[in-house]
């Protein structure tokens, strides 16, 4: 019975928005706003086409790979790159003072701000996309992690010490597992933010991935192509995060208080 | 058994804290030997320094002067020798139960590290809890675990802070109980920080009594009940209450000075 309510009430609220934005449609006469049947149809040709037969019909998968591709490999070098800095940073004093004033001072310059450097840099292309995608990830991956690596309990350190465990083997068999918390919860702030990222990235002409559909949509002034892309990208990242909050909760199953 | 040497000794320890510009000894020219085998309780009110004492022993901390040693080798750092059973465990939460007590050995390349493990286990009773992890444990089955895991990890000094001080007074009392049983199989000497004079009087071999400002020893105490001992015994109650009064006396006489 919980679990029935609970149901109802997930679902049915994002329902009401729907049934609500179709009234707000029909009853202001609007041509810019499609129905949310209009944006059905239209998904229905994104996924299979037989509707339109133009130049997004079937395409899905393709803007959608291309899109993953983007988002997975700005991602995975945040996280290749951001864990093990962090590590260290987190557990080395010296790294600390060296780094953190300069990291403190380019983290609050927004991702977007760093569009035409990065196009400079990388061209206009898929490479700019990923490294938008990777500088939105970083942070949050960097800052959880040395975070995690500096709330972990001094008396692990002790007993892993007085174990006969120190140096490097101290890094992989404590210092890393107590900071996986916080790693963890890094990851998935990062991860949001690689998805959020990814239509700035695919601003930057390349032809395809769901951000550029999106852009595309707007510059046709196609709405419901429009509407479309976004539902793909939440639907998509949506799916992903649970991927995430699943190994979460697999490889910190020691501590049921970090399970998402 | 003929060796001269004195087993543990605590040569003339003096340790000065600085915190915040401010000078504070924690103990003071402290001189102590415990014989190979013994039992010894530390005991007084807190910021006497038996805490303190016990972490220059485990060589957590370094002396300001004076120096530990064993068999007139001086402790320098941390040492599998010496074993320290934390208050609050500091048992690794991402490790099982056995794991946790196999890491010693792990870390010496043993290849029977499980084997051992398993040994100090059953010493302790847990051999059905083995693979769970701490965090379904009781606080009990805790301290267990890590009582275990110092001694597989071959510790003959177990250093004890205020092990059962979190715990309630059942458990308090059924894992003294299985301690001596422990020591008395084991050999160990431990050296045993509490501020419960009933436990002391129950568990030791000898009670030594601190005092604060600056931390210093008062008293050192031989408790000759014979063992096991019984807490509603008239004997052992004359025991309780003497050292109780060195204690208490101490406190208020100090009390008094500072209120004058």
């Amino acid at each position: 019975m919980q679990r029935v309510r609970a149901i109802a009430l997930g679902a049915g609220f994002p329902l009401a928005l729907i049934i609500l934005w179709h009234a707000a449609v029909l009853s202001s006469g609007t041509k810019l706003v499609p129905t949310p049947y209009m944006v059905a149809v239209m998904m229905r040709d994104f996924a299979f086409g037989g509707v339109y037969d133009d130049a997004f019909s079937g395409t899905i998968l393709t803007h959608l790979l291309a899109s993953m591709q983007r988002v997975y490999g700005g991602f995975f070098l945040a996280a290749a790159l951001g864990v093990p800095l962090g590590l260290v940073i987190g557990k080395v004093p010296l790294l600390r003072q060296l780094l953190d004033p300069t990291l403190s001072l380019l983290r609050p310059i927004p991702v977007t701000a760093w569009l035409p450097l990065s196009m400079v840099f990388f061209g206009l292309g898929p490479r700019s996309a990923v490294f938008l995608v990777f500088l939105g990830a970083f942070y949050p991956i960097l800052l959880n992690t040395i975070f995690g690596v500096r709330s972990v309990d001094p008396r692990l350190f002790e007993a892993a010490n007085m174990l006969g465990c120190d140096g490097t083997s101290l890094f992989r068999k404590v210092v890393l597992p107590a900071a996986l918390p916080s790693i963890f919860t890094g990851l998935r702030l990062g991860h949001g933010f690689a998805w959020i990222l990814i239509v700035v990235g695919e601003m930057t002409g390349v032809p395809t991935g769901l951000g550029s559909v999106i852009m595309d949509g707007r510059t046709l002034s196609r709405a419901d192509l429009v509407i479309t892309g976004m539902i793909v990208i939440g639907v998509a990242g949506f799916l992903c995060d649970r991927l995430i909050v699943a190994l979460n909760n697999y490889v910190l199953r020691w501590s049921p208080q970090h399970h998402g | 058994m003929a060796d001269r040497r004195p087993f543990l000794h605590v040569r003339d320890v003096s340790k000065t804290f600085v915190i915040d510009n401010e000078r504070i000894d924690a103990l003071h020219k402290v001189e102590l030997i415990v014989g190979k085998g013994e039992f010894v309780c530390l005991i007084g009110a807190s910021g006497c320094g038996k805490s303190t004492l016990l972490r220059i022993v485990a060589g957590f901390e370094q002396p300001t002067s004076g120096d530990v040693r064993v068999y007139d080798a001086p402790i320098t750092g941390p040492g599998s020798d010496r074993g320290m059973v934390f208050q609050d465990y500091a048992l690794f939460p991402w490790m099982t139960v056995r794991q946790n007590v196999a890491f010693g050995p792990l870390q010496k390349g043993l290849k029977e590290a499980h084997d051992i493990a398993g040994k100090y286990l059953e010493m302790v009773g847990l051999t059905k809890f083995a693979d769970r992890f701490p965090y379904q444990l009781s606080g009990g089955m805790k301290q267990r675990v890590a009582i275990a895991r110092v001694l597989a990890n071959e510790a003959n000094i177990l250093l004890m802070d205020e092990p059962f001080g979190a715990l309630d007074a059942l458990t308090r009392e059924q894992l003294q109980d299985e301690l001596l049983e422990i020591w008395a199989r084991t050999q160990v000497t431990i050296l045993f920080v509490t501020h419960s004079v009933e436990e002391a009087t129950l568990l030791a071999d000898r009670v030594v009594v601190m005092t604060a400002g600056p931390g210093r020893i008062e008293s050192d105490n031989p408790v000759r009940l014979r063992r096991p001992r019984d807490v509603s015994a008239p004997d052992f109650n004359e025991v309780r209450r003497t050292l109780t009064q060195k204690l208490t006396s101490h406190v208020s006489r100090r009390q008094l000075k500072t209120a004058a």
